[in-house]
């Protein structure tokens, strides 16, 4: 039996090529992962640094697989794989937004962030973000075009291409007419995905990317983490799963309002839910703390609301939070870690 | 017949040596393009497997290889004539632009207006 541990020892350390691999399909990566990590080493013998070049190509490679896969086994799956792959985008443009947010909240004026960037991300001082929305359609149009385009039916690439400038043209047009505000988006200042339309007194959201990425990143999240050996059994996927989409609505009733009107209870719920579920897979905690520090910069920038849609706000939250996240961080680390070392019964194969 | 892009010919290419693993096929790859083509390990996987997916090469046995184990590649009969047809599409097209540079030098004073139609030359290889 040769000696794989090779591989991943020494001083050509190959973790971020592993970690790139989670691009792959699980049973690919299994079958053939090995293989892909020894030619790499081969190539590029004991580099310390991993190549730019090898990773960018391991994950394209990883998602044309997947994609191709994933047609393979119908639309059905063709059209999740799309979904869980937007919701990486999501959850990196989301990211994106934050960061900038935070950029601009603590450094401005000091240092000017790009006038297109603003543009496409914080709206404009009157209220035209419509970039956004734009930008929101596109990213997942061009992932659908890829995933989809890839191996399956080409015209399913580029009809979801046409629903996504569809939705994003809806959302300007509705704009453009006044149908829509953007009461919330400067309010909040830093979450653009979100569009509220009001509606014979009864406000709700339409087409709110924030709610998507709000339900979809932790999800996706959940699956990028290399927690090895500390996943669910199949069977329970689907639950977990729903647990985690139903911890983070909670949680995004903060922001949300029709979801709730009391966030500080529905954080207490959500993180008590969180808490429980860190048994059944410890990345639910961690996935959850994330998701309370991403969305933490928000509390501290949304201004008092004087129609009560953001009764928790202000800077004095913070500490609190913080305590929060690390309090969850350290739950889902603690699990994660238990479970490694004892692996239940249908995963110590 | 589909046309081959220059990644998926030149792995081709490299297995009529015989069967090999990636590390050897990217380095095959390498002399036989004589350099010009150089690919990162996935993108030579992406190649390899789609090529194994239509049938043009199979995997065969795992080998150790310095302590770390190696699935071997090898050309099936398919793939074997796949190269063949497109090396000799290649050349044909080689040799078309070579008659065509032979043929005298195209001076800009001299160069025949475009009449919108494609020379039969070309319309061979569209």
């Amino acid at each position: 039996m040769n000696d794989l541990t090779e591989i991943t020892d020494g001083p050509g350390d190959t973790s971020v090529y592993r970690w790139c691999l989670t691009a792959y399909p699980p049973k690919y990566r299994s079958e053939h992962g090995e293989d892909i990590l020894a030619t790499i080493k081969d190539a590029h013998g004991d580099q310390s640094r991993a190549s730019l070049l090898e990773c960018t190509a391991l994950i394209v490679g990883g998602v044309r697989r997947r994609a191709a896969e994933a047609a393979a086994d119908g639309p059905v799956k063709a059209l999740f794989s799309a979904l869980r792959g937007a919701a990486v985008i999501l959850l990196l443009s989301n990211a994106a937004v934050e960061i900038t947010g935070i950029v601009h909240h603590w450094t401005a004026p000091r240092v000017p962030i790009p006038h297109l960037w603003v543009a496409i991300y914080l709206g404009t001082p009157n209220g035209e973000g419509i970039g956004a929305l734009m930008w929101a359609g596109a990213i997942l149009s061009v992932f659908a075009v890829a995933l989809l385009g890839a191996g399956f039916r080409r015209w399913s690439g580029f009809a979801l291409l046409a629903s996504g400038v569809s939705v994003a043209g809806a959302a300007d047009w509705l704009t453009r007419l006044g149908v829509h505000n953007y009461t919330m988006l400067q309010a909040w200042g830093g979450v653009p995905f979100t569009a509220a339309f009001d509606s014979g007194g009864l406000s709700f959201q339409a087409v709110d990317f924030s709610l998507a990425s709000t339900l979809l990143a932790p999800a996706a999240l959940l699956m990028v983490l290399p927690a090895s050996r500390n996943r669910v059994a199949y069977r329970r996927r689907g639950i977990v799963t729903a647990c985690v989409a139903l911890v983070v609505l909670v949680l995004g009733s903060v922001f949300i309002p029709w979801l709730g009107q009391n966030p500080g209870l529905a954080l207490v719920v959500g993180v008590v839910a969180a808490s429980a579920l860190a048994p059944v897979d410890g990345r639910i905690s961690l996935v959850a703390s994330a998701v309370v520090l991403v969305y933490l910069p928000l509390l501290t920038r949304a201004p008092h609301s004087e129609d009560g849609l953001l009764p928790m706000s202000g800077a004095p939250w913070v500490p609190e939070i913080l305590i929060i996240a690390v309090i969850l961080a350290a739950w889902g680390w603690f699990w994660t870690d238990r479970r490694r070392a004892h692996p239940p019964a249908h995963l110590a194969n | 017949m589909k046309t081959m892009r220059e990644a998926t010919f030149y792995s081709l290419a490299a297995l009529l040596e015989g069967p090999a693993h990636g590390y050897a096929i990217l380095e095959r790859v390498k002399k036989l393009s004589g350099g010009h083509v150089s690919l990162a390990t996935g993108t030579l996987y992406a190649v390899l497997d789609r090529l194994e997916d239509e049938g043009l090469i199979q995997r065969t046995a795992t080998e150790i290889v310095r302590g770390r184990a190696r699935q071997y590649f090898e050309i099936t009969e398919e793939g074997f004539g796949a190269v063949q047809a497109q090396a000799q599409r290649m050349a044909l097209g080689a040799e078309a632009v070579r008659r065509a540079s032979t043929s005298g030098p195209v001076r800009s004073g001299t160069r025949k207006r475009s009449t919108g139609r494609l020379a039969p030359e070309t319309l061979a290889f569209v």
